[in-house]
Order: C-alpha cells, then sequence, then structure tokens
C-alpha cells in the first residue's frame, strides 16, 4: 500500500513544487515554465497511472465492508472529536479520477504550448496551470471532506486566475469574478455541511461519515447535510439556477476552457456526489430532487446551446446539459454510469474544445459563422477533432459518449419512468441536433460563402500571423487532438470496468445491455442529426434553426433564460441597496452620533465659559451664597447626607 | 520570585532602540532607519528565544518574573506568557520589523517617527507580557500616546480628524476599564493587582454581570466592536502605512486580548451571562463590515471595513465560551493582524506611487505593477477566506465553536462570506484587473527591498495556511485553561 | 540646639530674604543681584529642607512642629520657588521697576507657605495663609503687556479677601465650638461632636480658604483672570507652590476628625465632580495658554478633590503624592509658556505653531508635561490619577471615579489641540528659534526626567508621601 501512497503524494507534490517554481522564478522565462510544467504533469501522469494499475485494475479495497483504501495524519484538531485528520483515499473512483485529471492536464498543456505562444503572460500562465494540476489532484485524493473542501476552494481559484488571466479585458475579469463569487454562493452550503458533519462526528473522514450517514442512527440530519453538500456541487458543476457563470467562464484562453470548464473542475461536483454516494443515497428526497433539477438543466442549456453562435458557448452549455446526465445518472443511483460518463465526457469534450481553439485560432474569432469563412477545412486535425468529438457527443456508436449516456438512461430506466425518462431520452436527441449544428455552421463554409463572400468582414487572414507562429506550434496543437481523438474510440469499452468495479449492486449494468432504450436514443440521434443536415448542412440550407426563427425563443434561449436578468434585477440590486444602506448608516449617522457628541461638548464648554463673566461680584456672590447653602443644607439635614 | 528575564528584555529592546533614536541627530535619517530595523530584528530575535524557550506542551503562564514595585498598593512587575499571549508577541515583532522596512522611503521628520513608533511598540510587547492589570493598562495607554501623532503628523486623507477621533476613542474605552479595574480590585480586597490571583477569586453574581460591560465594551472599543467601531475605518484611511500595519494588525488585538486577559477570566459568570449578547453583537461587526466594505471605493476603507468584519469574528469566537471558538479566535487575531498588515503594505505602495487609493481611479494596475498588486490580491483572498491562508482555518475553526453555541448566529455569518467574496472580488477585479488608466503614471514595479517586508507576510500567511497546527498547538493548552476558568 | 536644627529651612528663608533685600537696596542691576540672591536662596532652601529631612521638632509652645508631613510639604514648595525663581528668569512681563521685587514677594509667600506646612494651631495656620495671599496680591496686579493685569490682580484681591473672611468666621466658630485654637486639642474634642451641623460648618467654612487656593469649585473663579493677568513667572507660582500648600493643609485639616458619612463628604464629592468638569470643559474653548491651563489646574483640583473625598489614609496620602507631581508637570507647562513668551506677553496657541521645529527641546517637554496633565502614561500624570481613583474606589465612589475617568478623556482633547499647533502646525512667517539659556535647557530636562521617572518608578515618593499622610494631624 506505501507505494501507491507515495505515487498518490508524488503526483500532488510534483505540480505542486512545478507551481511555486514558476511563480516565483520563471515567470519571465516561457521556455522553462512550459518545460517544468509539462514535466511536472509528466510525473503525476506516470504516478496516476501507477495508482490505477495497482488500485483500480486490481480493485483494491481495504476493512470491513470493504472500501476506500485511507491513509491519514492529524491536521487540525477540533473539540470533541479525534480531530481532523488530513491523508490520500485510495479505490478505483479516486484513481481512475486522478488519471483522466493528470491525462487531460498533460494534453492541456502540451496543446497550451501552441495555443498561447507569444503571450505575454506566458510563464504565469503554466505556473496557473500546474496550479490547478496540484489543486486538482488534491481534491481527487483527499481522504477528509474538509480537505476536500479545501481544495476544492482552490481549484476555484484557480478557475479565477484562469478565466481572469486576460484580465486587461473587460469581459473575462468580469467573468472571472462572476465565477467565484456564483460557486462561493454554493459552497457556503458546502461549508455549512461539512461543518454540521464535523460538529456531529468530530470527524470528516469520507468513509466514516458514509458510515454514519448509512448506519443505523446518524448523528446528524442526513438529509440536511445532502443538500447543503449539493449546494457546493450545484454550484461547481453549474446545475439549476448557478449555471449561468460557466458561459460567461469561456472567456479564459479555449485550453483553460477546456480543462477546467468542461473536462474536470466543473466534473468535481459530479466528482463529490459519487465519492459520498452512500451519504447521498441515505437521503432519497434529495437525490430525486437533484435528478429532477438536472434533468431540467439539462433540457435548458440544450435550448440555450441551439441558438448560441459562439463556439465555445456551444460548448459550454453542451457541458452544463452533459453534467445534468452525469448527475441523473448518479441520483439514479448508479456510480457506474455516472461516473463512466463522466470520463468519456472528460476526453471528447477536451477534445472538442481542443479542436475548436485550433480554429479560432486560426480564424481569430468565436464566432462559428466566421470560422467558416477562413478556410476551417485547411485545419486538418481541427476537423478531425471536431468531427470525432461531435460524433462522441451526439452518441453516436461506436464512439465513447454513445456507450457512457446509453448507461446513465439505462440508469434512470431501472429506477424512473414516464416522462422524465421520456424527456431523458429526448435531451439526448436535442444533443445530437445542436452538436451537428455546430459542425455544420463550422465546417460547411463554402455553402455560406457562396453568397456571405461580398459583406464579409476583412478578417486579417491567418496568413498574415502566419509567420510569427512556428510550426512546432501547430504540432504541438495537432498532436493532443489526434491522441484526444483517437481516445474517443476506445474510451467506450471501458464500461465494463466501471460497472463492477463502482455499482456492484448493479451486475447486469453496462455498456453493451442494448435494448428498446439504446434504439429509441439512436433514433432521436439520427433525427437530430438529419434535422441539422436539413437546416445548416445541405447545400443552400437557410443555415437558421427552427429556435432561432422565433424571435422570442432566440432571445429567450440566447439570454440564459432571463436568469441574469433576474439576478442582477432581485438579488444583486438588494445586496447593493443594502450595502449602500450600511454605508449611509455608518457615514453618517455613527459618525454623526460621534461628532455631535464631540461637538456637544465644545458648546458645553462655550456655554459655561459664559459663566466666566469678569464680574469680581459675580464671583464672590457664587462663592458665598453656594457657602451659605451648604451651611443651610447642613443645619437641615442635622449633617447627615 | 523570579527576576527579569527575556520578556523584561523584549519590553526593553524597542525602550533602547527608542533612546538611540533619539540619541542620533535627525539630520542622519539612514542611521535612525537602519537602528530602527536593528531594533525590529533585535525584537524578532528575543521572541524567537522566547519561542524556543516555551514549552506548548505545559499549560499555564512561562518565562515568569515577579518583582515588587509598589508595595503599598499591591503592584507588581510581573510578566508571563501562554499560548494565547505568546503568538501575539510574535505577531508585534513581524508587523513591527516589516513595518520599518515598509517605510523605508520616509522622508519627512524620520527620528520622530521612528522615535513615536518604537515608543508604541514598547507598549504593545507591555501588554501582552504583562501579567500585573496596573502595567496592563499602563502599557495599553503607552501604546496610545504616540498615535494621535503618529497619524495626525505623517497620515493622509483627513489626517488630523481621523488621529483626534480615535485616540478619543480608545481613551474613552479606558474611561471605562480603569473604574472597572479598581472595582475589581477592591472587591477582590487582596490588595494586588496580580490578574493571577485577581483571577483566583470567585466574585459575586451581581457584580460580576454589572461590571463585565464596562471591562467589554471599554476593550472592545479598541477591538473594532460594532456600533463603537467607527474610529477604526477613519483612523486606518488617515494613519500612514505602517501605522495603519501596526495598528489594524496590532493595535486592534490589543482590546480583544483585555477581553480575554481580564474580562473573561477575571468575571466569568459575568462573560457566561453576556455571551448571547456580545455573539450578537459579534455577528452585526461580521455581517455589517462586510456589507459597509461591498460599497466602499477607497481601498484603504474597504480594508478597514474588512477588519471590522473581521475582528466581529474573534469577539464572536470568544462569545462562544467554546474550545474550537476561542482557539479560532487567538488565531484569527494573529491571522488578520498579519493579513491585513500585508493588506495596507500593499496599498500603502500603491499609494505612494499612485497618490491615489480610489480603486475607481485605479485599475488595470495588475500590468504595470504585477507583484505589487500580487501582494494585494493574496491579502484579498486570505481575508475572502479562501484555504491555503491561514485565515482560513481560523473562521473555520470559530464556525465550528458558534455552531456548537448559537446555531442561527453561525448559518447567518457563514452566508456572509458571500458577501466577504464579493467585496473582494469588487476591490481586485475594479482596482486591479481591467484596462489600465492611461493616463495615470505607471511607475516601477515595487523593488525587491521593498517586496521583502511584504514576502515575509505572505510567507507567515501561507505557511500558517498549510500547517495550521504549527500555532494551533501552541494555542490549544492555553485555551483549555481559559476554558477551565469559565466553567 | 540640635533641635533648632530642624529649622535650618526656615533660617534659610530669612537668610534669602535679607540677601534679597540687600540686592534690592543697590542702585545698579538691581534685578540681576535679586535674581542671582533668589537663586542661591533657593538653593539654600532646597538643601536646607533636605538636610533637616527625618529630624522633627516642636517649637513655641507647641504652635510650630517640624515633622515627615511638614518636611515633605516644605521640600515640595522649596522645589516649586526655586523652579518659580527659574522661570521668572529677567522677570519679563513684570512692571520694569518691579522686576526685582519679584523675587521678594515669591520668598515671602513661599515663607507663608512653609509656616502653614509647619503649623499645628489655627491662628498660626491662618498668618500663614495670609502671608502667603497678601504677597500674591501685591505681585499680580504689577503686570506689564496686558491690560487686564490690574484687573486681575483687583479680582484676585477681592475673592482672596472674600475668601479669607469666610476662613476666619469659621475658624472662629471652630475655635468657640472646641474652645481651642491648637488642632490636636480640637482632634480630641471635635469626634464628639462629629455631625454636629455648626461644627461641620465651622470646618467647611475655614476649609474655604484653603479651597480658594486649590481654585476648587466655588472658589476657583479667580484662576482663568489671574493666570492670564499675571506674568508668567507669577502665575507659575500661583498654580504650583501655593496649590502643594494647600492641598496639603486640606489633608490637615481633614484628618482632624472623622468625616465619612457626613453631609461634609458629599458637599466635597459634589464640589470635586463640578471642578472637574467644569474645568475641562471650558477648558476647550481657551485659545490663550495660561488660561486654558488655568481651566485645567480646576479640573485637576477636582481630581485632587476626589482623593480627599475618600477620607482614608490611602485618599490623603494619594492627595499629597499627587499635588507633587501635578507641581512638576504644571512648572514644565508653565517653562514653555515662559520661553515661548519670552518678552513677557501671553501665549496664544497661534504663537506656539511650528515649536517643534523652532525649540525640539520646549516641545517634547510640552508634550509630556500635558500628556502628564492628562493622565497618560508613561508620565506621572498617569499613575498619580490611579491612586486618586483608586483611593476614591475604596469607599465606593464609584460614580465620582467614573465621572474622573470619563473627564480625563475630555481634557486629552484640548490637550492634544495645544499638541498638535506645536507639533503639526508650521509657523506663519518665519520660525524663530527660541532662545533658552543653560538654567531653561537644564530645568527642562530635569522636570521631563521627572515626570517620566516618577511615571514609571513612584516608590519613594509615594512611601514618603503616605508616611507624611500617616502621622497626621
Amino acid at each position: 500500500m506505501t507505494g501507491t501512497v507515495l505515487a498518490a503524494l508524488a503526483a500532488q507534490a510534483a505540480p505542486f513544487l512545478a507551481c511555486a517554481l514558476v511563480l516565483i522564478f520563471l515567470r519571465g522565462r516561457p521556455r522553462a515554465a512550459a518545460g517544468a510544467a509539462i514535466a511536472a504533469l509528466t510525473v503525476s501522469f506516470a504516478a496516476t497511472a501507477l495508482l490505477v494499475w495497482q488500485v483500480a485494475v486490481p480493485n483494491v479495497a481495504c476493512g470491513t465492508p470493504p472500501g476506500p483504501c485511507v491513509t491519514q495524519a492529524l491536521w487540525l484538531p477540533v473539540q470533541g472529536g479525534a480531530g481532523l485528520a488530513f491523508g490520500v483515499i485510495l479505490d478505483p473512483l479516486s484513481a481512475t479520477m486522478a488519471l483522466v485529471v493528470a491525462v487531460i492536464t498533460l494534453a492541456v498543456m502540451v496543446y497550451s504550448t501552441g495555443y498561447m505562444h507569444g503571450d505575454p503572460g506566458f510563464g504565469r500562465y503554466f505556473g496557473f496551470l500546474a496550479f490547478f494540476g496540484w489543486a486538482m489532484l488534491g481534491l481527487v485524493l483527499a481522504s477528509n471532506l474538509l480537505q476536500l473542501l479545501v481544495f476544492w476552494e482552490l481549484v476555484g481559484l484557480a478557475s479565477f486566475l484562469l478565466i481572469g488571466f486576460w484580465f486587461e479585458r473587460a469581459a473575462p475579469a468580469a467573468a472571472a469574478r462572476k465565477a467565484f463569487i456564483m460557486t462561493r454562493v454554493g459552497d457556503v452550503g458546502f461549508l455549512l455541511g461539512v461543518l454540521l458533519l464535523i460538529r456531529a462526528l468530530g470527524v470528516a473522514t469520507i468513509p466514516d461519515v458514509i458510515a454514519a450517514a448509512t448506519g443505523p442512527a446518524p448523528a446528524f440530519r442526513v438529509p440536511l447535510v445532502a443538500f447543503l453538500l449539493l449546494m457546493g456541487v450545484i454550484g461547481k458543476s453549474a446545475q439549476g439556477p448557478l449555471f449561468t457563470w460557466l458561459p460567461d467562464a469561456m472567456e479564459g484562453p479555449t485550453p483553460v476552457s477546456a480543462l477546467l470548464h468542461s473536462a474536470t473542475m466543473v466534473a468535481a461536483g459530479v466528482f463529490l456526489v459519487a465519492r459520498l454516494h452512500g451519504l447521498f443515497a441515505a437521503a432519497p428526497a434529495v437525490m430525486h430532487g437533484l435528478l429532477l433539477l438536472a434533468l431540467v438543466t439539462a433540457l435548458a442549456s440544450a435550448t440555450m446551446a441551439m441558438v448560441a453562435n459562439d463556439i465555445k458557448r456551444v460548448l459550454a452549455y453542451s457541458s452544463i446539459s452533459q453534467l445534468s446526465y452525469m448527475l441523473m445518472g448518479l441520483a439514479a443511483g448508479s456510480v457506474a454510469a455516472g461516473f463512466f460518463h463522466l470520463t468519456t465526457h472528460a476526453g471528447f469534450k477536451a477534445l472538442l474544445f481542443l479542436a475548436s481553439g485550433i480554429f479560432i485560432h486560426h480564424a481569430h474569432s468565436n464566432d462559428m459563422r466566421e470560422i467558416a469563412e477562413h478556410e476551417p477545412l485547411s485545419q486538418k486535425a481541427g476537423v478531425i477533432g471536431l468531427v470525432a468529438g461531435s460524433l462522441a457527443l451526439a452518441g453516436v456508436i461506436p464512439f465513447a459518449g454513445y456507450f457512457s449516456k446509453e448507461a446513465v438512461l439505462g440508469a434512470m430506466g431501472e429506477h424512473v419512468g414516464g416522462v422524465v425518462l421520456a424527456l431523458a431520452y429526448f435531451g439526448a436527441g436535442l444533443t445530437a441536433y445542436y452538436t451537428f449544428r455546430m459542425v455544420f455552421l463550422t465546417l460547411r463554409g463554402a455553402a455560406a460563402q457562396a453568397h456571405r463572400r461580398t459583406d464579409a468582414p476583412t478578417q486579417p487572414g491567418p496568413a498574415a500571423h502566419e509567420e510569427h507562429f512556428s510550426k512546432a506550434a501547430h504540432a504541438a496543437m495537432a498532436w493532443p487532438v489526434l491522441v484526444l481523438a483517437a481516445l474517443t474510440l476506445v474510451l467506450g469499452y471501458l464500461g465494463g470496468f466501471f460497472a463492477v468495479r463502482l455499482s456492484p449492486a448493479l451486475p447486469h449494468e453496462g455498456p453493451f445491455h442494448v435494448g428498446t432504450g439504446a434504439v429509441v436514443a439512436l433514433a432521436l440521434v439520427a433525427a437530430g442529426i438529419a434535422l441539422a443536415w436539413y437546416e445548416f448542412g445541405r447545400a443552400g440550407a437557410l443555415r437558421l434553426g427552427f429556435a432561432e426563427r422565433v424571435p422570442v425563443l432566440k432571445s429567450f434561449f440566447g439570454d440564459n433564460w432571463y436568469l441574469d436578468r433576474l439576478y442582477n434585477a432581485t438579488v444583486v440590486r438588494w445586496t447593493v441597496a443594502l450595502s449602500r444602506a450600511a454605508k449611509w448608516n455608518d457615514h453618517t449617522v455613527l459618525d454623526g452620533a460621534s461628532d455631535v457628541v464631540a461637538q456637544g461638548t465644545v458648546w458645553g464648554g462655550r456655554i459655561l465659559a459664559m459663566g466666566q463673566n469678569g464680574f469680581v461680584q459675580a464671583y464672590v456672590a457664587v462663592a458665598i451664597s453656594v457657602v451659605a447653602a451648604l451651611g443651610i443644607w447642613l443645619m437641615r439635614t442635622g449633617g447627615q447626607p | 520570585m523570579n527576576g527579569p528575564g527575556l520578556l523584561t528584555l523584549l519590553v526593553l529592546c524597542p525602550a533602547v532602540g527608542l533612546a538611540a533614536i533619539l540619541a542620533i541627530p535627525g539630520r542622519f535619517p539612514k542611521a535612525i532607519k537602519v537602528v530602527s530595523a536593528l531594533t525590529g530584528l533585535a525584537t524578532l530575535l528575543v521572541t524567537g528565544l522566547i519561542y524556543a524557550k516555551f514549552d506548548p506542551a505545559a499549560s499555564g503562564k512561562q518565562l515568569l518574573e515577579q518583582l515588587p514595585w509598589i508595595p503599598a498598593v499591591g503592584i507588581e512587575w510581573h510578566n508571563g506568557v501562554d499560548g494565547i499571549s505568546l503568538p501575539l508577541l510574535v505577531l508585534t515583532s513581524i508587523v513591527f520589523f516589516t513595518g520599518v522596512l515598509v517605510m523605508w522611503e520616509l522622508k519627512e521628520r524620520v527620528k520622530e517617527y521612528f522615535a513615536f513608533m518604537t515608543l508604541l511598540v514598547t507598549g504593545v510587547f507591555g501588554v501582552f507580557m504583562s501579567l500585573d492589570l496596573f502595567f496592563f493598562l499602563f502599557f495599553y495607554e503607552v501604546a496610545v500616546l504616540p498615535m494621535y501623532l503618529l497619524i495626525a503628523v505623517w497620515g493622509s486623507t483627513r489626517k488630523e480628524y481621523g488621529a483626534m477621533k480615535l485616540t478619543l476613542y480608545l481613551l474613552a474605552g479606558t474611561a471605562l476599564v480603569v473604574p472597572a479595574a479598581l472595582a475589581v480590585y477592591w472587591a477582590a480586597g487582596l490588595n494586588t493587582f496580580d490578574l493571577v490571583r485577581l483571577g483566583s477569586v470567585h466574585y459575586g453574581h451581581t457584580f460580576q454581570v454589572v461590571v463585565y460591560p464596562f471591562l467589554f465594551v471599554g476593550f472592545g472599543i479598541l477591538a473594532g466592536m460594532w456600533p463603537l467601531h467607527t474610529w477604526s475605518p477613519v483612523g486606518h484611511v488617515a494613519a500612514p502605512t505602517a501605522v495603519s500595519m501596526l495598528h489594524a494588525g496590532v493595535l486592534m488585538k490589543l482590546g480583544a486580548y483585555g477581553i480575554i486577559r481580564v474580562a473573561m477570566t477575571v468575571l466569568p459568570e459575568g462573560a457566561h451571562t453576556w455571551a448571547l449578547a456580545t455573539a450578537i453583537l459579534a455577528t452585526v461587526n461580521i455581517v455589517y463590515g462586510a456589507f459597509v466594505a461591498l460599497s466602499q471605493t477607497d481601498l484603504k476603507f474597504v480594508i478597514g471595513f474588512s477588519s471590522v468584519s473581521h475582528m466581529g469574528i474573534v469577539l464572536l469566537g470568544l462569545s462562544t465560551m467554546s474550545q474550537d471558538g476561542i482557539n479560532g479566535a487567538v488565531f484569527q487575531m494573529f491571522s488578520h493582524g498579519i493579513m491585513t498588515a500585508l493588506f495596507f503594505a500593499a496599498v500603502g505602495f500603491i499609494y505612494d506611487r499612485y497618490h491615489t487609493r480610489d480603486m475607481t481611479r485605479l485599475g488595470g494596475l495588475s500590468r504595470y505593477v504585477p507583484v505589487a498588486s500580487a501582494f494585494f490580491i493574496v491579502a484579498a483572498l486570505c481575508g475572502a477566506g479562501v484555504p491555503g491562508f491561514s485565515s482560513f482555518w481560523a473562521e473555520l475553526l470559530v464556525f465550528l465553536g458558534t455552531l456548537k453555541t448559537y446555531p442561527v448566529l453561525a448559518w447567518i455569518v457563514v452566508f456572509a462570506l458571500a458577501v466577504t467574496m464579493a467585496y473582494t472580488m469588487r476591490a481586485i477585479v475594479v482596482g486591479f484587473f481591467g484596462a489600465p488608466h492611461e493616463e495615470l503614471h505607471h511607475p516601477a514595479d515595487i523593488s525587491l527591498f521593498l517586496a521583502l517586508p511584504r514576502g515575509i507576510l505572505v510567507g507567515v500567511l501561507l505557511v500558517l495556511g498549510f500547517y495550521p497546527r504549527l500555532i494551533l498547538d501552541i494555542i490549544d493548552p492555553a485555551t483549555r485553561v481559559l476554558i477551565g476558568v469559565l466553567k | 540646639m540640635s533641635r533648632w536644627l530642624a529649622l535650618l529651612p526656615e533660617a534659610a528663608l530669612v537668610v534669602t530674604g535679607l540677601l534679597i533685600f540687600a540686592a534690592l537696596m543697590s542702585d545698579r542691576h538691581r534685578e540681576r543681584w535679586a535674581r542671582r540672591a533668589a537663586e542661591l536662596g533657593g538653593v539654600l532652601l532646597l538643601l536646607a529642607c533636605l538636610l533637616t529631612l527625618g529630624r522633627s521638632v516642636e517649637v513655641f509652645w507647641v504652635t510650630y512642629r517640624v515633622d515627615v508631613f511638614s518636611q515633605y510639604v516644605k521640600l515640595a514648595i522649596a522645589v516649586g520657588f526655586l523652579v518659580a525663581v527659574f522661570i521668572v528668569r529677567d522677570g519679563a512681563g513684570q512692571r520694569d521697576d518691579a522686576r526685582g521685587e519679584i523675587f521678594f514677594f515669591l520668598l515671602t509667600s513661599a515663607s507663608g507657605l512653609m509656616v502653614m506646612a509647619s503649623a499645628v494651631e489655627a491662628v498660626a495656620l491662618y498668618l500663614g495663609l495670609e502671608i502667603a495671599s497678601f504677597s500674591l496680591f501685591v505681585l499680580v496686579p504689577l503686570r506689564d503687556r496686558f491690560p487686564l493685569g490690574k484687573e486681575a490682580g483687583l479680582k484676585f484681591l477681592v475673592v482672596g479677601l472674600a475668601a479669607s473672611a469666610v476662613t476666619l468666621f469659621g475658624l472662629s466658630i471652630l475655635i468657640g465650638l472646641t474652645g481651642t485654637t491648637k488642632l490636636d486639642e480640637m482632634a480630641e474634642v471635635l469626634p464628639a461632636l462629629a455631625g454636629a451641623p455648626a461644627a461641620l460648618f465651622g470646618l467647611a467654612l475655614f476649609l474655604s480658604g484653603f479651597l480658594f487656593k486649590l481654585a476648587l469649585f466655588p472658589f476657583h473663579f479667580w484662576a482663568p483672570d489671574v493666570y492670564e493677568g499675571a506674568s508668567h513667572g507669577v502665575a507659575a507660582f500661583v498654580a504650583t507652590a501655593s496649590k502643594v500648600a494647600a492641598v496639603a493643609l486640606l489633608c490637615r485639616l481633614l484628618a482632624l476628625t472623622q468625616l465619612t458619612g457626613t453631609a461634609l463628604v458629599t458637599a466635597l464629592a459634589l464640589a470635586a465632580a463640578i471642578s472637574m468638569t467644569l474645568g475641562n470643559l471650558v477648558a476647550i474653548v481657551q485659545r490663550d495658554l495660561k488660561r486654558m491651563l488655568a481651566y485645567s489646574a480646576i479640573a485637576q483640583a477636582g481630581y485632587i478633590a476626589v482623593g480627599l473625598v475618600a477620607f482614608t489614609h490611602d485618599g490623603l496620602a494619594a492627595a499629597l503624592f499627587y499635588a507633587v507631581l501635578y507641581l512638576l508637570m504644571n512648572a514644565a507647562a508653565f517653562l514653555v509658556v515662559a520661553r515661548v513668551g519670552a518678552d513677557g506677553a501671553n501665549v496664544s496657541m497661534d504663537d506656539l505653531r511650528g515649536l517643534h521645529r523652532r525649540s525640539p527641546l520646549l516641545a517634547a517637554t510640552l508634550l509630556l508635561a500635558l500628556f502628564a496633565l492628562a493622565g497618560v502614561p508613561p508620565t506621572s500624570g498617569f499613575i498619580g490619577k490611579w491612586f486618586l481613583f483608586r483611593a476614591a474606589m475604596s469607599e465606593g465612589w464609584w460614580w465620582l471615579v467614573l465621572l474622573g475617568a470619563i473627564n480625563a478623556t475630555v481634557s486629552v482633547y484640548y490637550y492634544l489641540i495645544v499638541i498638535k499647533h506645536a507639533y503639526l502646525l508650521p509657523a506663519e512667517g518665519e520660525e524663530k528659534p527660541v532662545a533658552l539659556t543653560f538654567g531653561d535647557t537644564a530645568l527642562c530636562y530635569g522636570l521631563s526626567a521627572a515626570t517620566l521617572i516618577l511615571g514609571v518608578w513612584p516608590t519613594l515618593l509615594y512611601d514618603w508621601a503616605s508616611r507624611a499622610a500617616a502621622n497626621l494631624p
């Protein structure tokens, strides 16, 4: 066991050291910075691979009943409990997730050497990436809920720093701020949940927490805690009411979107649910609520993806909806299905972002229609990546997405029925539609160019900036894309691996359980693709979706269902008003009061000073009369007061 | 009866430094700065020795020194440290040393400035080590004496108003404390001001209930207790950089320390009776401070009100009367001291260079002075309770303690964290991100020498952020003793 | 023979008097000669007081006693006299033909005070009081460079006479009731009629003469006009030495009988409260430094009364102790006034502007003196008030103590305004440095050092004061 523990520690230590090294010493030295970061992640990759080999593959388990293996040391003494011990938790879940994180991070880093080539903040960028790598691996391998919360916040910090990487532009700065505050709103609940747990148990080691939750008489109100923890999940995984930060987060560099805002960080919420599935399962009502929320989010974000023209925003909305599918799988009780989908999604969504990054980099625009006008087909790697990724996302057999989505839908079929299931399937169809809308809009530029060449805005053609963009950089961006594209073809066959390890309870579960469900799903997907082809793909198509034709829908879908407006009109406004009131109170009422006291004292002095009127007769008169009064008083009282 | 030892040496360090500074003619500012820096170094050294000799395992006061001073009235030179005062001594040395370095560029009236500053620090050390009620208040007011001039002469915005307000508020606080202290002295009837022996007496319930508020409010004023906090933002804004550092970083802790060392230790029943009230006040502090900070535009005002909010967390922790709560409160005292010192140091540099602190007139600073901005951002994140910085643990412990004693208040303050994050983000994004204002004259980034003190502060925040037990293991035993008294 | 050695101070007084008299006879440089003689005499007086420490004697048919108490007071008076002489320097601000006389009359006043300190017989006491006062009645009107000097002198005279008339009346009542003029015998008789209104009233009236010297409400009215109207040196003497004597005598008389619980105590407490509050509040709005110091003196009298109200040994000791501290800190303040207004004109706040450049030493002295008056450590003011309040609290005068503490806070406000002028505001026009003689410098350092040392380590002085208080009456 110690070997694996050391490996786990090494996997975290390497990126941390790299981050410190880069941020402190190498900010000015791009090559060295990138080198250090990539080297560190290679170490992490090797270490996590070892973990998978040693832990996940043989399906190692500790204790009775068999559970994750925990190695930890006391970190924070707290009253009424053993105190909080931090360490590493090792089981197939954490090991696999760690590997996913390491792989994607590494790929993105390599890709970034090309994409960020020549950026003034190159060194800082890799420092931040390494920081994220450390925080994310720490989150995955955390053995203690509080420890997990710590890294949870740290990945949030990384997200803030990376979204706002181009902080000089207003939009990224605002997006970073929005992301940090919105996720913090959810995290407040998470924190409270953890505090309640610690207060109740004195410890927060994950297996203990689950044991306590599933035990006969839990020491804490399980549904309450589950709900509070879910607040964090909703914030981090951009669900329900708190998702609007994710589309804005696309203001960050594209590789960042690939790494944090689709593949790994936003999946942390899903991972947490999987990690604590025992606890959540003990609160069925909450789980059901989560399922419904996820369903709504999935459909809503799909509709938004249908009308967006910014390729990254399309992908962002699809990320939200895919996260919802993962959560539905988990909520339906199958860790395997949800986590399987997380894994495959990490692969193909990162692929899609990186591929779109190639086009964006090439066309200097996120707008699919403008990309279409800059010979998109000239970007071979990009095309391959985009198509492969889209097929996977749409869920076309035999690409990875198909299997995992089938697993999720299948798992749902076990538990929920009727409308909910139908809507979930319908969502799959929508996914296929907006995915291929994207593909056609981006790649089928030729048709468009025919009648739009004339009024096309004159972009600085690719050639203009080719010269300072080396071949090596091209390769650096091409290879990760191709590797991930290949992955999308193989990942799908790992379903059985997850099934037996993560949901032993449901043995028959797995990717190849082809029933009516699969057929229906495939049919819907086909329909979606066909509609997309009809509206966007075929020669002479209007390239205008059915939703886009209805102005109401277009603006409603295109504007995050007006949620941001709602928030600005209510929560934000009230908060600002309240703070203004508080400020006024402080500067006017409280300060005013103290000033009044001071002024009053001074005035008291002025008034009393009038008594000193300079008339000596008055002086003597006062003195004598006071003495006389004293005398009378003494006589009256007989000397006793 | 042990003779004078390290602690006396510690309080003598700045005193000797003061004498040396006064001896140097004013026309050698460099020499004066060097001497001050050496004084700071010496205090660091001595605190290091104290830290080395201090045994965390042993509970109770250590390094005791006791010799009669005015026997007729029972005043003794009686010093000692425990796990509560030791971190604060360390804090003081760090902030003092870094504060001296931060002011290295000072031009006008250098001699007087550093003289007053060292005098101030002498007082602070005295308070944190004194176990005699008389000397406690003696040093407590010594720390007040130079404050007016430090702010009024070397300060900025509305400096005379701010200085006068601050001084009067603080002295008003002592005006409440002194009679209460004397009342305790006579009620004990031991003819001694020895805090340990005063603490061993059991006072009548009514007496405790009546006298405790005097002590709590009296000290609370200096701790920035709502609604008597208004001196602190105004004063901090007016004060020169290092004075803001010392004042928000260290002096506000004097108040909280007074509450622990005098009010709660001597009048436990009073503390229990008033606990709920003080807890509610503290909650108001936290929420109110955060909301006011949200709509400030002067960076120093933002920090000032964030201090009000964070000191509220200290007071809340104390009000819980629980192990975790008080541990967290003391930890927060230390951590907030370092953090806010870093805050003011960072803003100080920006103000020196840009001559404005209005975040709406700044903006995009990270482009031109990335390192200097990074210091502010680090401090801000620490203030927002981001893990990896010490404040996170401190606040966590306080919340844990509160959750046990006052669940409702705990929910309120935890949700207030969102507001904290909001004003932190606002300051960072408006002031340091976004497009740089080209009309501003952008200076060179902070020099390595000036970065050094700020770097030290960041280091402390990070080290404790990663391994809180480094300090908690020292605080914990002392807190247990205090809890024992409060039971 | 040796018992007469105890009277060395009195002898020194006589010698000094003759010296100054002789000096005044000389027709050339009479001022300078008189000044030298006064300085020499002052030193002699101080030495004499020091030499006689520890001796005790009763002479003149037990009307005049030398004991710890009287020696404590005399030493203070000697210091006060010497300091006053230094502050007077060339007598600037006094009428030119009367500059030399300052020293002579200061000496007579001092001798009056010393008699008060040692007299244990009511009539002798009264005589001492009158000698001390009348010399000042002469000095105050001889003011130059201030329009209201004479008027101030007149007010001083009238209020003073009124007070002494009241005192005399009280004395007669006391003698009538007790049938004796010796304080010791009174002390034996009075407790029998303790609480008897007549006795209390007589005592109260008798006290009023000394309350007048102390400028406690309701006998405070003269202080502002006189401080403002008298030349700096004279004002300094009025503000320091005679205050100590007044406090001492109040202690001696209050120790005569156990007054706790009687209406007199309540009356004194009220007087103290009113004095503190009134003095501090009115001082806030003053512009003339000496006038401000006068009101602060009224407030300080209030603080001292807070100590006296306790009527315990602690209280008397604290009052005696604080009187000496007050003498030193106030002398420092007046020294600064006299030097800044070296031409004899009165000093307004604005005259202090830029003092920290014009004379850092004076500025620092002023800083310490004012912080001491305000009662901020490490200056002696803090510990002095601490002892006063401690004593009052022992008898449960919590409201008086609270009021005193709050008043101390209020007082900080106007002391800080003065400090602001000295340290913060630049001088308008060119900054002309303040000339200091060696004596001035030494005095600045000496008084500041005393303020600081007594503030940190008052043990010896306080023990002495409490021994002095112990063997009253």
